[in-house]
């Protein structure tokens, strides 16, 4: 009788632990597993981008950032830009999650799948704690990376240092890919902004001083407490605000002017 | 650093022998460290893929407390985590639904020490003073059920098996603070064995 019933006990507990993987969201090994199954988000993206007619007019792209897990926000934002009938695509400018963790990467996807334009996604520091920088890059594809849009290349850049165990970002990369063609423009997209302690040690210097030898129209940054707007050796540097503030930023490039309006939700 | 880790996991688990061994007053105290109650198996939850521990049963049987070590291999999904924990648990009710099974509802936490790519106890040098809290400790909380062969006496089974429905800290917190929106999925389900020792 003793031996029936531990035979039916671990038979019952074998069924158990075979189906269990079949519960999808019900199994979770560990906070810190990747388990994402969508891949290469931002060249997914990039595609839809591409193939959409370019813009009549100007080219209007909304920026948010700094989204850090922040689901009300981050929805109330979608619903919002969702609204707009001139925007071509969206921005989420870096630090999406607050740990890296996949939960927090696949809440987030879920959420920004409700978007009706494209959005490409920039890495940030957090996105980089834990095994965040493994995720990020399966959902989304490489954080460096750029594309041409009419006569304006993208360019999304990662600079993030401390989390990536202190180690300078790839300015070989950033020079190689910004226009030396003076009929193209580019808009920079960077999570750190050049006034961040993380920048220290030259890698400010050395980002600005690439942007300077290069016709960028304005450059993005995200990591900011505060938006913020400078002009200096004729280049603009835009921090925009965080989606804590409930603002989102809509940049509006023609040929060779960028305009930008914080704009509340 | 990995080595360092090793260590400290190595004293933490000592820490409590060599301190009742220098106890010769009490003896019973310094078996009881030393026999655990039960030995448990578990996959997934929050530990790894798998752990598994020992732990301590109070005289009632309602209370546990145990230590575990999970490990999650990188050929699950290509990132690789050890884990040790702490888990203390009471139960909530038990009942007899047929003469010999025993099943019983308990609740409790886990508390889990991570170890994988960068997460850390504390900083390393290079960032600002308390620019991030620790990322590698979790409370897990979690509520189970438990089922086992009934025993004369009314006395609690220790060979049991059981479901354990979890979370961690942070996602039960962010999920409260936005309304719930990814509340169920932040849950998890864990199965294990309890074996006496």
């Amino acid at each position: 009788m003793k031996n029936l019933y531990m035979v039916g006990m671990l038979l019952i507990v074998s069924a158990i632990t075979l189906l269990l993987p079949s519960c999808g969201d019900l199994i979770e090994y560990s906070p810190y597993d990747a388990d994402v199954k969508t891949t290469n988000q931002n060249n997914v993206n990039i595609s839809r981008i591409l193939n959409a007619p370019l813009p009549a007019d100007s080219l209007i792209i909304a920026v948010i950032s700094d989204t850090h897990a922040n689901h009300t926000n981050l929805n109330d934002a979608i619903k919002f830009i969702n609204r707009l009938t001139d925007i071509s695509f969206v921005v989420i400018n870096g630090d999406i999650t607050n740990w890296g963790l996949a939960k927090e990467y696949k809440d987030f996807y879920s959420d920004i799948s409700k978007l009706k334009v494209p959005s490409i996604t920039v890495i940030g520091n957090h996105d980089y704690l834990s095994n965040g920088a493994i995720i990020y890059n399966r959902l989304f594809g490489a954080p460096n990376f750029s594309f041409v849009f009419g006569n304006q290349k993208i360019v999304v850049f990662d600079n993030v240092v401390w989390e990536k165990g202190n180690h300078s970002p790839d300015f070989d990369w950033l020079e190689s890919k910004l226009p030396h063609d003076e009929n193209q423009t580019s808009i920079l997209f960077t999570h750190i902004h050049p006034w961040d302690p993380q920048l220290e040690n030259g890698y400010a210097e050395r980002m600005l001083s690439i942007i300077e030898k290069n016709k960028v129209l304005i450059n993005v940054f995200g990591h900011g407490s505060n938006p913020r707007f400078e002009v200096m050796n004729k280049r603009q540097y835009l921090v925009v605000p965080k989606i804590a503030v409930r603002a989102m930023t809509r940049l509006s490039i023609a040929s060779d002017t960028a305009v930008f309006k914080i704009i509340k939700f | 650093m990995k080595t360092k880790r090793i260590i400290l996991m190595v004293l933490i688990f000592n820490l409590n022998g060599h301190v009742f061994a220098s106890d010769n007053k009490d003896e019973n105290l310094y078996k009881r460290i030393f026999s655990p109650d039960y030995l448990n198996v578990q996959y997934a939850g929050n530990a790894g893929l798998g752990s598994m521990g020992i732990g301590y049963i109070s005289k009632d049987g309602k209370k546990k407390f145990g230590l575990n070590y999970g490990y999650l291999p990188k050929w699950v999904n290509g990132v690789q985590a050890h884990s040790v924990s702490a888990k203390g648990a009471f139960q909530l009710t038990g009942l007899r639904p047929i003469k010999s099974v025993y099943i019983s509802g308990y609740a409790g936490t886990n508390f889990i020490y991570s170890m994988t790519h960068n997460t850390f106890a504390t900083l390393p040098g290079y960032y600002l003073d308390n620019y991030y809290i620790p990322t590698a400790f979790h409370f897990a909380p979690f509520i189970g059920l438990k089922m086992g062969k009934s025993l004369p006496e009314n006395r609690i089974p220790v060979r049991v098996f059981y479901f354990e429905l979890g979370t961690i800290d942070y996602y039960l917190i962010n999920s409260v603070k936005h309304s719930f929106r990814h509340f169920f999925p932040g849950w998890n389900l864990c199965v294990g064995i309890s074996l006496p020792l």
